[in-house]
């Protein structure tokens, strides 16, 4: 008779287990003791690669120990010949290799694993790529190595279309693939860009990848992935850099721009026939380092009246662009205020595109009347078609969207806020804009109102830090009675404003009135209805004159 | 058998037969610390579940035909077994008699020499770049020809290089006895779920390291009398050019309807005396879509009862993504490496096993099997575990005469050749010749089922008439049967040869020659048949067993007609639990780290803890070989 198995229980496994465990926590507090030790010390040895090496085996993810590494490979490369330097750098590889064997996505093994390529004198960059190719196929959404793999095409400079195709296989495998999505729409515009420059890839191509998206989202619209994707598709190129409006007058002197930047570069005014360029200084309105409003403030007093035409120019991306100012009449003054331009109407063919796509998503709505993915969709296709025609159709989608995605719902209140402030900016022109009742989350396209002296924004659900306003250089007069204005924390500096109103908002903590005095203008203030202006108004207009000497009017009542 | 070989006389359990529920029993037995002892009549395991190389096979065909001797061989166990009063003996059968109409047969000649076909081998050679010109002909030609959208619209095959295309007929007896070894032909092919009771069976009793499996590639379909690919998971049917975006959503929105178990009682409201076809008609599918999910993934029929297709379709979704495109495993070497793997766990937990060792009688006293009579000796046992094909007649209340009709070929090519070697899962629908669904396998040389550039193909359907008469036609729709008795190639070899080369050079010149080439590129396009066996077997699953049984006497069924091995793990643990009530069912046998040998042997000579280093050494899976792991 042979011997019979015995299974050890679970109690002996365990117990086992701890030796093990404790064991090994010795080994490694004396080796790290040792490293740290040896590193103090400067000593750049085979030691310091032995013990680091077998810590890192244990735990890859210790950058001090693969940093010292790196100090000793670098002083070696010094000191050894070409082949020991190769041979070195093939094991420091492979223990890259291990490591990452253990864990896929340690950040310092691919890092290390890159620095030791460059390194190489000799590097295999096919083997590193064909190395890439088996990794991805047993995970093909480690964006680890979808990194590592591009930094390995630069190295090898594979073809873009290889590449291509190698995207092709990974999608078709699993298209719930943000990394391997984001590569194509880093590929296509090599392999086939567009002539025309209207879309991101040949017309041929363009179709072709909206087909592939389309494919994804019917067999299943709630990855984002591919719709992620098809907005890339389908995005339009962004707006140039621009000047949206400028004023040149004694009080107060802006910009604004199309996008921020981070420094007035080539900003400055010119005047008079020979564009004599307008000595003073550039800030920017809020006081952050980049910004789309930019205040000028002239080093002597301007001329009166302006001898003659004002431009502004301003550098974009090299080039110096200038825009003509209109003088007022008395001369005193000079303005630009360009219309605002939310979409400019699409070519025929790529409209055509965009038309077929939203079909596709309407006949999608029929089976999933409550795909989220495939709302917003329209919506945005709608809204890059024709956003007049689909004015009332997108208001509607995105009221949907609400109700449907709960935990996004500010998120779409947040979008239909800005498409109603740009349906309503097209509309209004002038010195007021009244926002009334839109039930706007948040305040966008500030920028474009710097030149308004009334905002009206009464009745919506504003309650956020409106650091915004500092955009509103020009405003005289701001009424926000009706929103969920709870504090004042963040109010920035308006200079121009001498009215607020602010009644029947949330505001309890009066010292946040403080903010206030960063306006020097404001004479009027109206806080009633709120939780501070309860009590006697005799104590509360003595409190609030405290803090705000300057106001003339407190509550409708004329101090 | 010589004396000093004797068994033991007692045992805990003695299994008789090693099919596939015996062998799970064998191990289940044995796991929790029962003396078992299997034996089996056959010199190979598995019986009617076994696979063969092709000359065992023969053998096995040779054994089935000569059942008549084989049971009247038997001794007279009164010569040398005593019984006591009250005793009786029951006399056991012999396993071959519940297989009947074997048909087995060549259609190649037995050697080349013959000067033409020698021709056709050289002309086999020539370069690649020359082949596909032919083949661009061929399509062209035919295309332009062919009304019918039989072979060349659609049809996938068409875009895919077919490497194996060319090597047609050359092949003969000779060339492929040569290479007999290399085959593994499976008497029962069946396929694993990725989720089913057997994987989860293998996983949890840590079975799985004695076994390999390969990941069926592929699920097609017989549509519009041509293959079509079912797309079924969610990469196929992103992938899939075959049907529309709208179908593609009718398509994924249907399969997460079936799996979204919370709703189903509401979705399936007044359905429960319809069709699944009922249904599905209901949700105004398309007429491609419907037979995708009613045939092929459902594996239904048109009467298939609504809520059963459900079942169906949710055991098929489930099985998805596991382990590769489709929800089917295929074991390595074939299915007869399953009840070995079971066998090979019970002897690790030591089980006594003996092949070629036959049970000729059970002695029966009171409604018990208290004795086995097997090669002179009175073997006894508290249970009695055996195959129902060894029982006889009288415990049956209704003796099972209709069965499984199956059909095995030799093929040169694959019925639909693709980039990588596929392994196919196909079920054919009903049709008006034939009123049940044919089970379609196609396996090739990476699972080890047979030599490089030949592929085997398995069909199983329920039995109406004959093997034959059952699957022919179906047979002949995916494959080219020259049916010709092979003695006309011993006397008119080259009469048979010339056809073949005929039709090949009609090929080459289709365009020259015209309305030939249509009927050659048919050929062309379908594998040939190179072998072929058909055979009945009788479906025992659903016996009823009469009293007269003893009680301790636990009968297990043979291969079933479904598809996977689902009945015979729910009968073994259904046995097992009669036997064992208060026992586990295959608990998780230990990994080698966590056994210590009793009885100090230092040196580890023990057969069991060799037997566990032999399991740790073995080599990893190559690509594309799965090994069931718990993921």
């Amino acid at each position: 008779m042979h011997g019979r198995l015995k299974v050890k229980t679970t109690k002996e496994q365990e117990e086992e287990k701890r030796q093990k465990r404790a064991q090994k926590v010795k080994q490694y507090r004396a080796a790290f003791g040792r490293i740290v030790e040896k590193r103090q010390a400067g000593e750049k040895d085979e030691e310091g690669l032995q013990i680091s090496q077998q810590i890192l085996e244990m735990i890859p993810d210790i950058h001090s120990l693969w940093n010292y590494r790196r100090e000793i490979l670098e002083h070696l490369k010094e000191v050894v010949s070409e082949d020991e330097l190769q041979r070195r750098l093939e094991s420091e590889r492979f223990l890259t290799e291990t490591c990452l064997r253990a864990n896929p996505k340690s950040y310092c093994a691919w890092h290390h694993r890159s620095w030791t390529m460059d390194h190489m004198p000799r590097p295999d960059w096919q083997r590193e790529l064909t190395l890439c190719t088996k990794f991805l196929s047993l995970d093909e959404r480690n964006f680890h190595c979808w990194d590592y793999r591009r930094f390995v095409v630069r190295r090898a400079q594979v073809p873009a279309q290889k590449e291509l195709d190698f995207t092709d296989e990974k999608i078709a495998v699993n298209f719930s693939n943000y990394s391997c999505w984001h590569y194509r729409s880093k590929l296509l515009p090599v392999v086939q860009p567009d002539p025309m420059g209207v879309r991101p890839v040949t017309e041929a191509k363009h179709k072709e990848e909206l087909e592939l998206v389309q494919n994804a989202a019917f067999t299943d619209p709630t990855d984002q992935s591919a719709w992620f994707y098809q907005r890339w598709l389908l995005g339009r190129s962004r707006p140039c850099q621009a000047i949206t409006r400028a004023l040149l007058s004694t009080g107060r002197c802006l910009a604004t721009l199309v996008h921020p930047i981070r420094a007035p570069l080539g900003l400055q005014f010119l005047i008079g026939a020979g564009r004599e360029p307008l000595a003073g200084t550039w800030r920017t309105a809020d006081g952050q380092s980049s910004s789309s409003v930019w205040v000028f403030t002239p080093t002597l007093p301007l001329p009166q009246p302006l001898p003659g035409p004002v431009y502004l120019g301003l550098d974009v991306d090299g080039h110096s662009v200038t825009a003509e100012l209109e003088v007022s009449a008395d001369g005193l003054s000079a303005l630009l205020a360009v219309a605002p331009d939310f979409g400019a109407p699409l070519s025929p063919a790529l409209s055509s595109v965009m038309l077929e796509e939203l079909d596709a998503c309407k006949q999608l709505l029929e089976f999933d009347p409550d795909s989220k993915w495939t709302l917003l969709t329209t919506v945005l296709l709608m809204q890059t078609i024709d956003r007049h025609v689909y004015e009332a159709e997108t208001m509607h989608t995105l009221d949907e969207l609400v109700e449907l995605d709960y935990q996004r719902a500010n998120y779409y209140r947040d979008l239909r806020s800005r498409l109603l402030v740009e349906y309503t900016l097209e509309r209004q022109r002038g010195d007021v804009v009244d926002l009334t009742g839109l039930s706007l989350t948040a305040l966008y396209h500030a920028p474009l109102l710097a030149l308004v002296k009334t905002l009206i924004l009464n009745d919506n659900h504003l309650r956020r830090p409106l650091s915004h306003l500092a955009a509103l250089q020009c405003c005289e007069s701001l009424s926000l009675d009706r929103n969920e204005v709870s504090s004042l924390a963040g109010w920035p500096a308006m200079p121009s404003l001498r009215s607020l109103s602010l009644r029947e908002n949330a505001l309890d903590d009066l010292e946040c009135l403080a903010t206030l005095s960063a306006c020097p203008c404001l004479q009027i203030l109206d806080l009633r209805g709120n939780p501070v202006a309860k009590g006697d108004q005799k104590e509360f207009q003595k409190k609030v004159l405290a803090i705000l000497p300057s106001l003339s009017t407190l509550n409708g009542e004329h101090i | 058998m010589a004396a000093d070989s004797d068994l033991p006389t007692n045992y805990d359990v003695i299994v008789i037969g090693t099919g596939m529920t015996e062998s799970i029993l064998a191990a289940a037995a044995s796991r929790v610390g029962k003396q078992v002892l299997h034996i089996d009549s056959n010199e190979y395991y598995g019986g009617l579940w076994s696979s063969f190389n092709l000359e065992n096979l023969n053998k096995w065909v040779a054994d089935c035909e000569n059942k008549e001797t084989l049971s009247s061989d038997l001794d007279d166990p009164n010569s040398d077994v005593k019984i006591n009063n009250g005793e009786d003996f029951v006399f056991l059968r012999s396993q071959a008699t519940h297989v009947n109409n074997v048909d087995l047969k060549w259609h190649i000649p037995k050697k080349s020499g013959e000067i033409k076909v020698e021709q056709w081998s050289r002309k086999s050679q020539t370069s690649d770049e020359e082949e596909q010109i032919e083949e661009v002909e061929v399509s062209e030609s035919s295309s332009t020809k062919e009304t019918s959208t039989r072979t060349h619209t659609n049809s996938e095959s068409e875009k895919m290089p077919s490497t194996q295309c060319t090597q047609n007929s050359n092949w003969t007896q000779e060339d492929i006895m040569r290479e007999y070894r290399r085959f593994n032909i499976d008497l029962a092919p069946k396929l694993l779920f990725a989720r089913g009771s057997l994987v989860e069976l293998l996983i949890s009793s840590n079975i799985a390291r004695y076994t390999e499996f390969h990941a069926v590639t592929r699920v097609l379909t017989w549509l519009d009398g041509e293959l079509n690919v079912v797309p079924c998971s969610r990469a196929d049917v992103f992938a899939t050019r075959h049907v529309s975006v709208v179908e593609k959503r009718m398509l994924m929105k249907l399969l997460t309807t079936c799996m979204d178990t919370e709703n189903l009682i509401q979705e399936f409201q007044g359905f429960d005396t319809k069709t699944f076809l009922d249904y599905l008609k209901s949700k105004r599918l398309t007429a491609h879509l419907l037979h995708y999910v009613l045939y092929a993934i459902a594996m239904g029929t048109d009467s298939t009862p609504c809520m059963e297709g459900v079942e169906r379709t949710q055991r098929f979704l489930n099985s998805l993504g596991r382990y590769g495109n489709t929800p089917f495993l295929w074991p390595m070497y074939g299915t007869g490496e399953l009840p070995q793997a079971f066998c090979r766990l019970c002897a690790v937990f030591g089980g006594t096993y003996c092949l070629q060792h036959p049970a000729k009688a059970l002695v029966v006293a009171d409604d018990r099997c208290v004795g086995v009579v097997s090669c002179g000796q009175r073997l006894a046992a508290d249970h009695v575990v055996m195959s129902i094909s060894q029982a006889p007649s009288n415990y049956f209340d209704d003796s099972p005469v209709s069965g499984i009709s199956r059909a095995v070929f030799i093929t040169n090519k694959s019925i639909m050749p693709a980039e990588k070697e596929p392994l196919t899962f196909l079920q054919f629908p009903p049709g008006p010749n034939h009123p049940n669904p044919v089970t379609v396998i196609e396996v090739g040389p990476s699972t080890h089922a047979c030599p490089k550039g030949l592929f085997l193909v398995h069909m199983t359907c329920k039995q109406s008439k004959s093997a034959r008469e059952d699957l022919l036609e179906i047979a002949e729709h995916i494959l080219t049967v020259d049916d010709v008795n092979p003695s006309d190639y011993d006397i008119t070899t080259g009469t048979q040869s010339t056809q073949t080369v005929k039709q090949e050079s009609n090929f080459a010149h289709s365009e020259a020659r015209g309305g030939n080439g249509d009927e050659a590129a048919t050929v062309r396009t379908k594998p040939q048949v190179l072998w072929s066996m058909y055979f009945d077997c009788l479906e025992t699953s659903k016996s009823n067993l009469s009293p007269s049984v003893p009680q301790n006497l636990h009968l297990c069924s043979g291969p079933d007609l479904e598809l996977d091995f689902e009945f015979s793990v729910h009968q073994a643990e259904k046995i097992f639990k009669q036997m064992y009530p208060d026992l586990e069912f295959l608990p998780r046998a230990p990994d080698p780290e966590e056994i210590v040998i009793e009885g100090d042997s230092p040196e580890g000579n023990d057969q069991e803890a060799n037997l566990f280093e032999l399991v740790d050494q073995e080599d990893p899976p190559s690509s594309g070989q799965q090994v069931i792991e718990n993921p």
